[in-house]
């Protein structure tokens, strides 16, 4: 699938100018970003549902930007399921069959293969309010598994699911994916589910593209404060900080409250630093000093929150390095925190982009401010 | 310490109490106040008594009886063209009715969903005729009938009344309040919007349909004024101007029992009307579609 040049604007104002994406077939592609960043716009230009200005959108290499929605060989499911409330279950799968003029007996041999697919072979008769969320959205994708699309087009379709079901439809849609090899074209605004499902992610920040790749990509290069704040739970620490010419290096002001030496030379100046929660570790005297704010325990790690001057700062100690006296931890109560050794990014503090991408040393802890 | 929290637990289920009971009780006073006087035509109705007494005896086992009711009904049925009337007020309360409902439907939807310039602007002056009283464009309305020559017509009586801003508000906001990805489904589904209009959001619109049904319905079947000015030949009448009438048949003397059975024969249409629609009306007139 290939989007050209894509325009489209509400009135006076472009959400989307000028866009060029290329999806290859078969692969699951998640588009990420916040609410307003055109994300929803995208998929339904790709569908077909809204007027554009401007630009092409070809499927299978045929040019669908003029034709109606159901003519582009796609199929769509929606975050508020979007079924047909006044139809049963069967009826809400084959309606687009009917439409085409099927015949009857074939119509039932492909809604009975899908509901077997997903499952929902026992709730054909009945109607889409008699259905958990789960239920109906499994309906949602069926009625768009039933016609056999080249694309599929998610539009955040486990946000009105509760967080356990939407951690079992997750390896299901995976699944779904493993089957069916078909293109799919996913909208979310959770990163979790992005780089759970995705093949590759492209993060989309007010129309444009901030970066696309894999998720492991993402991950471990954020080629952007944006993208590193978005991906990663809990998110990526983006603190200020001040670089300068070390002997053997850079020496890095954290915020006035301690400094890191690095091996690696970077421009000197102000800039943003980025630590991931995963690399900041509890030190006994000689970290730099923090208030404790509260802590977070998922049983196989724990999530402490402390301040360093007004800065939130979230650091993950695994299980093995949780001090024994955390629970006596009060609120306002000095700690120290070090950095251990893991990748530093570092972004420019105008336009956010990445300065340079660090490997930082075994065990070198920040020394005290003085 | 238990104790005294037992007892001021209990101190304030009694003032839950007594609020309640007020509650019952008001409620219970009004539904008095509303019930009598369809209790008193229903009893006047079954009596041989053409005169209304004061104070009225409201004893439903004196002097009543079925075969009094029966021969009240037999006499008002043979009274001028009563059948006709009937059917005149019936069908023209039907046209009114699925006219209305069907031009609402059409014209809220349009204000609800489609695009077009000054649309916002084209619903508020619908919605500001709702403020012009009937009688302020009574005339208007009568000379434009009479040079279209259509009174004392069907049609002069039904399509003036076609055009309800209460029945485009009432589907407009319902319309509103169905999500928008229903419809888009149904674009990807391969409905045309005439297909979409029809078979997905009409469908799930039943509930504003019912209660602009029974507003229409009301509005329509208990007009006085219009009937009263648009029709000028007896065969046309309708039953509201039947009951005016019908109170000056006998001269000055009112025959109470007779004119109560035309009431009971007037009320029941808006009776059946309301039991068959009532089911969708409460969720109709809070105008919100919920799934």
């Amino acid at each position: 699938m290939i989007i050209e040049n894509l325009t489209v604007r509400y009135g006076e104002k472009y959400i989307l100018r000028n866009f060029d994406l290329k999806i290859d077939d078969g692969e699951f592609f998640v588009i990420l970003g916040s609410s307003g960043s055109g994300k929803t716009t995208l998929l339904r230009s790709i569908a077909g549902l809204i007027p554009i200005e401007d630009g092409h959108i070809y499927i299978d290499t045929n040019d669908v930007t003029d034709l109606y929605p159901s003519d582009r060989n796609i199929a769509m499911v929606f975050q508020n399921f979007a079924l047909y409330p006044h139809m049963s279950v069967y009826n809400n799968i084959s309606l687009n069959l009917k439409i085409i003029h099927m015949p009857k007996d074939e119509i039932r041999k492909k809604v009975n293969e899908v509901a077997n697919v997903l499952h929902i072979t026992q709730h054909l008769n009945k109607y889409p309010k008699q259905l958990s969320g789960g239920e109906q959205q499994r309906v949602g994708i069926a009625r768009a598994m039933v016609r056999n699309p080249s694309v599929f087009l998610m539009d955040e379709p486990l946000s009105n699911l509760d967080a356990k079901l939407r951690r079992e439809m997750l390896g299901e849609l995976r699944s779904f994916h493993e089957k069916v090899k078909k293109t799919i074209i996913y909208v979310c605004h959770d990163q979790d589910e992005a780089m759970a499902l995705a093949d590759r992610i492209l993060v989309l920040n007010q129309g444009k593209i901030v970066q696309m790749g894999t998720p492991d990509e993402l991950y471990d290069h954020p080629a952007d404060i944006f993208v590193a704040g978005f991906i990663g739970n809990p998110p990526m620490n983006v603190l200020e900080c001040e670089a300068e010419r070390d002997v053997s290096g850079t020496r890095i002001n954290v915020m006035n409250s301690g400094y890191l030496h690095i091996d690696d030379e970077i421009p000197e100046g102000e800039m943003y630093m980025g630590l991931r929660p995963e690399i900041i570790g509890l030190a006994d005297r000689d970290g730099i000093p923090a208030s404790f704010d509260y802590f977070i325990n998922s049983g196989l790690d724990v999530e402490i929150h402390a301040k360093v001057g007004d800065v939130s700062i979230r650091a993950v100690i695994p299980k093995e390095e949780i001090p024994a006296n955390l629970r006596e931890l009060h609120n306002g109560e000095i700690m120290h925190l070090k950095v251990k050794p893991g990748a530093v990014y570092f972004y420019n503090k105008s336009s956010g982009l990445i300065v340079k991408e660090v490997e930082y040393g075994v065990s070198r802890k920040i020394k005290k401010a003085d | 310490m238990l104790r005294s929290e037992y007892r001021r637990r209990k101190s304030i289920n009694v003032g839950e109490n007594s609020k309640t009971y007020l509650i019952y009780v008001v409620s219970i006073l009004l539904a008095i106040v509303y019930l009598v006087p369809f209790y008193w035509t229903v009893v006047k109705a079954f009596r041989d008594s053409i005169f209304a007494n004061f104070p009225p005896n409201m004893n439903l086992f004196s002097q009543t009886s079925v075969a009094y009711f029966l021969a009240n009904l037999k006499t008002v049925w043979g009274f001028g063209d009563f059948p006709l009337w009937y059917f005149n007020s019936v069908f023209i309360s039907i046209c009114v009715v699925a006219g209305s409902v069907f031009v609402g439907m059409l014209s809220g939807y349009a204000f609800a969903r489609l695009k077009f310039p000054g649309r916002d602007y084209m619903f508020y002056a619908v919605l500001a005729t709702l403020m012009i009283p009937f009688p302020v464009i009574s005339i208007a309305s009568y000379v434009f009938m009479l040079d279209l020559n259509w009174l004392s017509t069907y049609q002069g009586l039904i399509l003036p009344q076609i055009a309800s801003a209460l029945d485009v508000f009432i589907m407009r906001q319902y319309f509103l309040t169905i999500p928008e990805e229903v419809e888009l489904a149904a674009k990807i589904d391969g409905m045309k919007p005439w297909q979409i209009f029809f078979r997905v959001s009409a469908p799930m619109a039943k509930p504003a349909i019912a209660a602009a049904t029974i507003f229409s319905f009301i509005g329509s079947w208990n007009n006085f004024l219009w009937p009263l000015m648009e029709v000028h030949s007896l065969n046309m009448f309708t039953l509201p101007l039947v009951l005016n009438f019908f109170k000056g048949a006998n001269g000055t003397q009112i025959y109470w029992n007779q004119m109560m059975t035309v009431n009971i024969l007037t009320m029941i249409p808006t009776i059946v009307i309301f039991v068959v629609f009532e089911k969708y009306f409460i969720r109709g007139i809070s105008m919100n579609y919920t799934r």
